[in-house]
Parts: structure tokens; C-alpha cells; sequence
């Protein structure tokens, strides 16, 4: 080599990469600025609430049913629009859950945005000026939950003010019982009563009699809230290593252990699972200052962040506590001996002071700008962050092998072809919706089961282990419920805003699989998994033809919506399930009790039935008698059967989904009419009442009979 | 509803041979015939046993769900009660 291109060689490797790194890092910056600019309106719709973005379903749904699509975006962008801008006012001094009982109490005033909207949700806000703020530091995580559910009437009716009253009222009758002491219950032991305690009871002050009282009075020590969660958790963990086996056996566990097992099948029997852990119990209690005498002791799920770990020192501990909570996470984030600085004299304690507050000042407004990205924006943003570093690092390293090197190319192997090759053949699994509806009206089995099997399954077939498990084990455990068991402790486990659309997703399927309509195959997939998804539990509990979770699901919805929703509810299992001139005798039987059930009554469920399908509903089907049978036509029970018209041609298939006749030539009126009936029965103010996945669903069966129409139509062309 | 099934002491999915052996003795000590012969005619058949066994499983739900009846806004406009005597197993009786 010459000196020349020695001298090239050396610029290259010395200025070009830096140069090349800087470049990037400021291309991907420009590029992360407009990614996020160009999608503010998706973010801001994202970061909006199920409630909200299904008030801008209600209000958007029927424009795009009858003006399309670019009206549907118009009409979407404003109203979000309009929602941000209200969410920015004084409602954000609220909690969430008070912001939540001002939007319930004002949608029915107007429209978010509008002078009446904001106008109600002022006085909301001035009138909680008389009442006092709600002080929960002294109660523990699953009894703030109980609060909340005993209130949850209140909190979607009244108002925020009744409800900020509800819920003191409710804390005053808790603090009049003294808190039980759980810590020499197991972490399993502790969940199971919880749990028990929590199905049993719904008000705060009930729920706390229920432990107290399973602990036969054994009252905790009096400490700063959340102290007892991190004391029973530590004993948890300790009983789980076997430390506390000499432990007596109190009520609870005694009540624990022999409450009686619920039906199961024998294959789970063969292979048990952890009992559920309500995640109200081990989620960070945000009220408190942490324990830093026992560091190790806080909830396993609680995500420590390295520094908290690194801050566990016996030596940091006092120092630490000196520290005001606030500045806490920026002190955690120098090292031990900066510190230890921070005793060592006034003015180098001043000057660290300064440097803290900045730095945590600076760490705030990086979270916050984190928060404030959407998952793409994220990613964008440590790819922009990692890349220069990579870059930089990579020269680094080109640099060091050049003093050894200089002139040698050294072969660089790239570890990461290998590691990126096995992820990218594994499949993302997403149990949503579209998956669901495509399961319902058109049976696509190979794909529902080619849905389940794309997990990873050698990961979720994880044998549980009573002995101490890894922390994800754990996490498992907490965030998955178990399959057996009543359903409405685990549906009251869910995140509130779900739990609406998890009981009518159990009504649709309890529906569907009446009649079979799944692969049989898909029976013993969903049973064999280690790790269901909420999903994948409702299908098991269908499957499992449990008639005790349906019971607890009628009457879950029935003391939990409106009649108004009810009554959307039998329209939606209508115009989901129910083909025109296609109910079948379980399907019959079914609507007919809900509607009993539900209060609508035989006179109203046959309106509901003649408004969707343009004729009187059958009378309730009587299976057991021959004569019943002989009255039957032989085409209604050819469209019974769900899987074998899945079978037939699209043609067969078309007549089938629109109530058509199978044999005889159409004419275009005929199909025009029967499917005008089909997209009545999926207007969208028919289910304004429901949450957005319910309307969701219903648009995919629009499409389904919109298919159905183009293809019998194509005769007509 | 007739619990055909229960009242012959057999579950709600025993095999077809089984419900026939089973329909076969109880015919042979019966002296009204009349319900053994709409349960063999609905039991022998694939198809009207798959929609009669589905319908069973419905009523099976509906007893158990039986009393969220009792709530002040639910109606009762099928005498559910009447329809599910059947299928309480207390009032189980055998079927002659």
C-alpha cells in the first residue's frame, strides 16, 4: 500500500465513520420529527380513552355508513381533535377515575368540545371544591380496588362529586376496621383469599371484614401503606423457599385449601395451573415512598429499575432516605460514589443538590417526551439513539484492530444474521377482533386453528412449580388467570373498560359454539395451552360447556348494563350469529332466555326479531318432539349447519348469509331487500351502547354481507 | 323441554349405542309407551339428536342461570320454571 491510500485509508477510517454516525443520527431525527408529526392525530387518537374513542365511534360510525370514508376520517380527525382539546383543560387535575365519572355524567349533555360539554364538566369540576380529596395512601392496592368497584355505579351515573363521596364515605368505613395481617399467608395462599374475599364482596369495608375475619382478627402492624404488601409479599416469598413451613394454619388457608375444586376436565387436571393472582395486589403502590429498609421486598412484578437495584446497598440506605422522593430517581442514577459525596461537605452537597435537580428535571422531561410517543415513535427514537452508538463503537473497534492490523481487512463475522433469523420466523399471535370475527360467521377453521398454532408453544407449555419460579414465571402467573374457576372472579380482574366487551365476547362465543360452529380440532388446542390470552380462557370456558360461567355471565351483564344495553346486546348476537331464515333451535332458545333475562320479554325480543329479519321470530323449538319436527322445512335445516354450508359454494354460501332461497333463481329486488335487512341489522346506532370492538365486529359482518350481495349481484352485471 | 337423557340416567353425550340399549330396556317394563317412542324418535336419528342434544345443552345453561329470573327486571315470559322441571336433578324421574 502506498502512502497515499495508507493516508486515505486512515482519513476513512478515522473521519468518515464519526462523520457517517453523526449523519445518520441526524437523518433519523429529521425522519423520527416528521413520523411523528405526520401521525399527531393517530397518536392523539391512540392516547385517547376506550370510553372516548367510543364516543367518536358512535359519532362517526353512521357517517361513514352513509357518506364513506374520507367523511369517517374528516369526522374522526375532529372529533379527536375536539376531545384533546378538552382532555388539556382542568378535567387533568383529576384523577382518572374522577375524569371518567365527568365524562359518563356529561356525555349526555353534548358532545365533547361543545359549549354544554364543557360547560358540565366545569361545574363537575367546581363542584368537588366541597369535598375533600380522596386520600388513599393508607389503603392497600386490591382494597382501592374494592373501592372503586363498590363505587362504580355511582362513578358512571352521578357524577364525580357523588362519586369523590362514595368513595370517602366508603375509606372512613375502612379505616374503622383494622387492617388484617396477611404476611403469614403464602403469596399463592394470600391471592386464593383475596380473590375469594374479593367475589364474595363488593364494598371496601365488607371485603377487609372478609380477610380480618379468614385471619380469625390477627391485625397487621400499624405502617406507612403499602409497607404490609411489601411485608407479605417478603413472607410470601420466604414461604415459598420453604422458610415459614412451621407457619399455623389459619382460617384462611384452611379455607383456602378446601374450598371445593371447580370442574375440570381431565386434562387439566393432568396439568394444573398457578392460581390467579389479582393484579391490583402486586401492582407499585404509587402512594407511598418506597421501603428502601427492604429494598428486596418490593412486589416481584414491580419493575425495578437498575438503578433502584444498584441503590439496595446497606451503605446508600441511610443516605437514601435523606433524599426526598422526588429527587430519588435522579440520585439512583449516579453512582455510589457521587453519592457518598453528598456527605461530605455543604457546598459539594449544594452544588451535587443543583446538579440533581437539573438532572432529574432533565430525566423528566425525557419520560415525559417518551410517554408522549406513540410504539413507532419509540422505536424510531432508539434506533436514532442506538444507531451513532453503534456506528461509533464499531469504529472504535475498527480503530483498536487497526493499531494491531493496520493494513489487514479484518473478517467481521455478524452475530446478528443469526440472531435476528430465528425471530423473524417466529409469527406475531393477535387474538383480536378481526381473528374472532372471522371465527364467527364465516367458519375459516383452518385459519382459527392456524391462529393458535402459531404460538411458540414450547414456551407456554411451562410446567407451574409451587417452588420458587423465576420472576417472568411469576408474571405469568399475575397476568394470565387461571381456566378454572368462576369466571366472574376473573372477569372482575380485568381492566374495567374491558370487562363490558370480555362478557359479551363470552356470549358470542357461548352462542356460536352452541352450534358447533369451530373445528373440532380447535377443542383440543385451546385446552392444551400453558398461557391462554383472555380469549383463549372465554373459548375455554365455552368449550368446556361450563353453564355455571354462563349463568355468572348473564348475570354479570344483567346487573351491570343498562337495559338499553342489553337490548343491544340481544341485536348484536342477532345480527352477529343469526342468519335470516336461519335461527337455529339453540339459538332460539338462547335469545328467547336473555331476553326473559335481560328484561326485554318475549313482546320486545319478537320486535327486536321482526325489525332485524322483516318476519315473526319461531316459536321456542320443542327438539324433543317428532311432531315439531315434521313441521320443519327441509332448507332451514340445511342452514342450520354452519360448517357444512361453509363447505358449499360461494354461491350456497351467499344465499345462505342474505336468508336467500338455496334453489331458485333470485331476482335483483330479492337480494337488494334481504340485504338492505342484513346492513339494518349492522347500523351502527344499534349498538351505539356497546364498546368499540362490539361495532368493530358488526362492521366485519357488514362486509361479509356486502361480499354476499356484490357476488349474487354479479349474475345481474 | 323433555330431559329424554337424564330421566333415561344417561349424560347429555352417552353414545348412540348406549341411549339405544338404555331406550330398549325401558321399553321392554313400560306401560305408556308414548314418551319412550318420541324419545326414540328423536334419539335415534343423527340429525335430530345433534339438534336436540344442542338445544339440552341450553336448557342445562338456562337451569343454572335460572335466578337471574329473580331479578326485579327480568321478565318470565316462558314459565322457564315449568320448562326446566326436567332438568332438575331432584325432580329427575325415570322415564316410563
Amino acid at each position: 500500500m502506498t502512502e497515499e491510500s495508507y493516508l486515505n485509508h486512515k482519513l476513512t477510517k478515522t473521519m468518515v465513520l464519526p462523520l457517517a454516525a453523526i449523519c445518520a443520527g441526524f437523518v433519523l431525527t429529521i425522519v423520527l420529527f416528521f413520523a411523528t408529526t405526520g401521525s399527531a392525530i393517530a397518536d392523539a387518537y391512540s392516547e385517547l380513552s376506550a370510553t372516548d374513542k367510543a364516543y367518536i365511534d358512535t359519532q362517526c360510525l353512521p357517517i361513514q355508513y352513509k357518506e364513506g370514508a374520507a367523511a369517517f376520517r374528516q369526522c374522526v380527525i375532529e372529533q379527536t381533535e375536539s376531545l384533546s382539546a378538552v382532555q388539556n383543560s382542568a378535567q387533568t387535575s383529576l384523577s382518572f377515575d374522577e375524569q371518567f365519572a365527568v365524562q359518563q355524567f356529561c356525555q349526555s349533555v353534548g358532545n365533547p368540545g361543545s359549549e354544554a360539554h364543557e360547560n358540565c364538566a366545569n361545574d363537575q369540576i367546581n363542584s368537588l371544591q366541597v369535598v375533600p380529596d380522596t386520600d388513599f395512601s393508607q389503603v392497600a392496592d386490591d382494597e382501592i380496588y374494592a373501592l372503586q368497584q363498590g363505587c362504580y355505579s355511582i362513578q358512571t351515573r352521578a357524577g364525580v362529586r357523588a362519586y369523590r363521596e362514595c368513595v370517602n364515605t366508603a375509606l372512613g368505613a375502612l379505616a374503622e376496621i383494622p387492617r388484617p395481617d396477611l404476611s403469614t399467608l403464602s403469596l399463592l395462599d394470600k391471592n386464593a383469599l383475596q380473590l375469594r374475599c374479593s367475589a364474595l364482596h363488593d364494598e371496601a369495608a365488607s371485603y377487609r371484614s372478609c380477610l380480618l375475619e379468614a385471619m380469625d382478627g390477627a391485625v397487621a402492624p400499624t405502617t406507612a401503606a403499602g409497607s404490609d404488601d411489601v411485608v407479605d409479599d417478603t413472607a410470601a416469598l420466604d414461604t415459598a423457599s420453604g422458610a415459614t413451613e412451621t407457619a399455623p394454619l389459619t382460617n384462611a388457608e384452611a379455607a383456602v385449601s378446601t374450598s371445593p375444586l371447580p370442574d375440570t376436565t381431565a386434562t387439566e387436571i393432568a396439568s394444573p395451573e398457578p392460581v390467579e393472582v389479582p393484579t391490583s395486589a402486586v401492582e407499585p403502590v404509587t402512594n407511598a415512598a418506597p421501603d428502601t429498609d427492604e429494598p428486596t421486598s418490593l412486589p416481584i412484578e414491580q419493575p425495578l429499575p437498575e438503578n433502584t437495584i444498584a441503590s439496595s446497598e446497606p451503605d446508600d440506605t441511610v443516605i437514601d432516605q435523606l433524599i426526598p422522593v422526588a429527587d430519588s430517581q435522579a440520585v439512583t442514577l449516579e453512582s455510589s460514589t457521587d453519592t457518598d459525596n453528598v456527605v461530605e461537605g455543604s457546598d459539594a452537597g449544594s452544588i451535587l443538590d443543583k446538579a440533581r435537580n437539573a438532572g432529574s428535571s432533565m430525566w423528566a422531561q425525557l419520560q415525559a417526551s417518551a410517554a408522549s410517543l406513540s410504539n413507532m415513535g419509540k422505536l424510531i427514537m432508539l434506533a436514532a439513539l442506538a444507531l451513532p452508538l453503534c456506528l461509533v463503537g464499531f469504529w472504535l473497534l475498527m480503530r483498536g484492530r487497526q493499531t494491531e492490523t493496520p493494513y489487514e481487512p479484518a473478517p467481521y463475522p455478524n452475530p446478528l444474521i443469526d440472531r435476528v433469523g430465528p425471530s423473524q420466523q417466529r409469527r406475531e399471535r393477535d387474538v383480536d377482533y378481526d381473528s374472532m370475527a372471522s371465527g364467527l360467521d364465516t367458519p375459516d377453521y383452518a385459519e382459527q386453528v392456524d391462529e393458535l398454532f402459531a404460538q411458540d408453544n414450547s414456551t407456554r407449555l411451562v410446567k407451574p412449580d409451587v417452588a420458587p419460579v423465576p420472576t417472568t414465571v411469576r408474571h405469568q402467573a399475575v397476568t394470565k388467570a387461571p381456566d378454572r374457576g368462576r369466571i366472574s372472579s376473573w372477569l372482575v380482574e380485568q381492566e374495567p373498560a374491558q370487562q363490558l366487551s370480555l362478557a359479551i365476547e363470552f356470549m358470542i362465543y357461548w352462542t356460536a359454539y352452541a352450534d358447533e360452529r369451530y373445528e373440532p380440532g380447535l377443542r383440543q388446542t385451546i385446552f392444551a395451552l400453558k398461557d391462554p390470552d383472555q380469549h383463549e380462557l372465554i373459548k375455554r370456558w365455552v368449550l368446556k360447556q361450563d353453564t355455571q360461567a354462563f349463568a355468572e355471565i348473564t348475570s354479570w351483564l344483567q346487573s351491570r348494563t343498562t337495559a338499553d344495553q342489553r337490548e343491544q346486546i340481544l341485536n348484536l348476537l342477532m345480527a352477529l350469529l343469526v342468519n335470516e331464515n336461519a335461527m337455529t333451535p339453540a339459538q332460539n332458545t338462547l335469545l328467547r332466555f336473555l331476553g326473559d333475562a335481560f328484561g326485554a320479554g318475549n313482546e320486545k325480543l319478537d320486535a327486536l326479531y321482526r325489525e332485524a329479519f322483516g318476519h315473526p321470530m319461531p316459536e321456542l323449538p320443542r327438539t324433543d318432539k317428532p311432531l315439531w319436527w315434521q313441521q320443519q322445512a327441509a332448507d332451514d335445516l340445511k342452514r342450520w349447519d354452519a360448517r357444512t354450508v361453509s363447505r358449499q359454494s360461494n354461491d350456497l354460501q351467499y344465499r345462505v348469509r342474505l336468508g336467500l332461497p338455496l334453489t331458485e333463481a333470485l331476482e335483483e329486488q330479492q337480494i337488494l331487500t334481504h340485504f338492505q335487512r342484513a346492513v339494518d341489522r349492522c347500523n351502527p346506532q344499534k349498538l351505539d351502547l356497546l364498546t368499540h370492538r362490539e361495532r368493530m365486529l358488526v362492521d366485519r359482518q357488514l362486509e361479509k354481507f356486502e361480499q354476499a350481495k356484490n357476488g349474487l349481484m354479479e349474475a345481474f352485471v | 323441554m323433555k330431559n329424554y337423557l337424564g330421566r333415561l340416567g344417561l349424560p347429555r353425550k352417552a353414545e348412540t349405542q348406549v341411549v339405544e340399549a338404555a331406550l330398549e330396556r325401558a321399553l321392554g317394563g313400560a306401560h305408556d309407551t308414548r314418551n319412550l317412542n318420541d324419545a326414540k324418535a328423536v334419539l335415534s336419528d343423527s340429525l335430530t339428536r345433534t339438534y336436540y342434544e344442542r338445544t339440552h345443552l341450553q336448557y342445562d345453561a338456562i337451569c343454572a342461570a335460572l335466578s337471574c329470573l329473580d331479578s326485579p327486571e327480568a321478565q318470565n315470559t316462558h314459565r322457564w320454571k315449568e320448562r326446566l322441571v326436567q332438568f332438575d336433578p331432584a325432580d329427575n324421574e325415570p322415564l316410563t
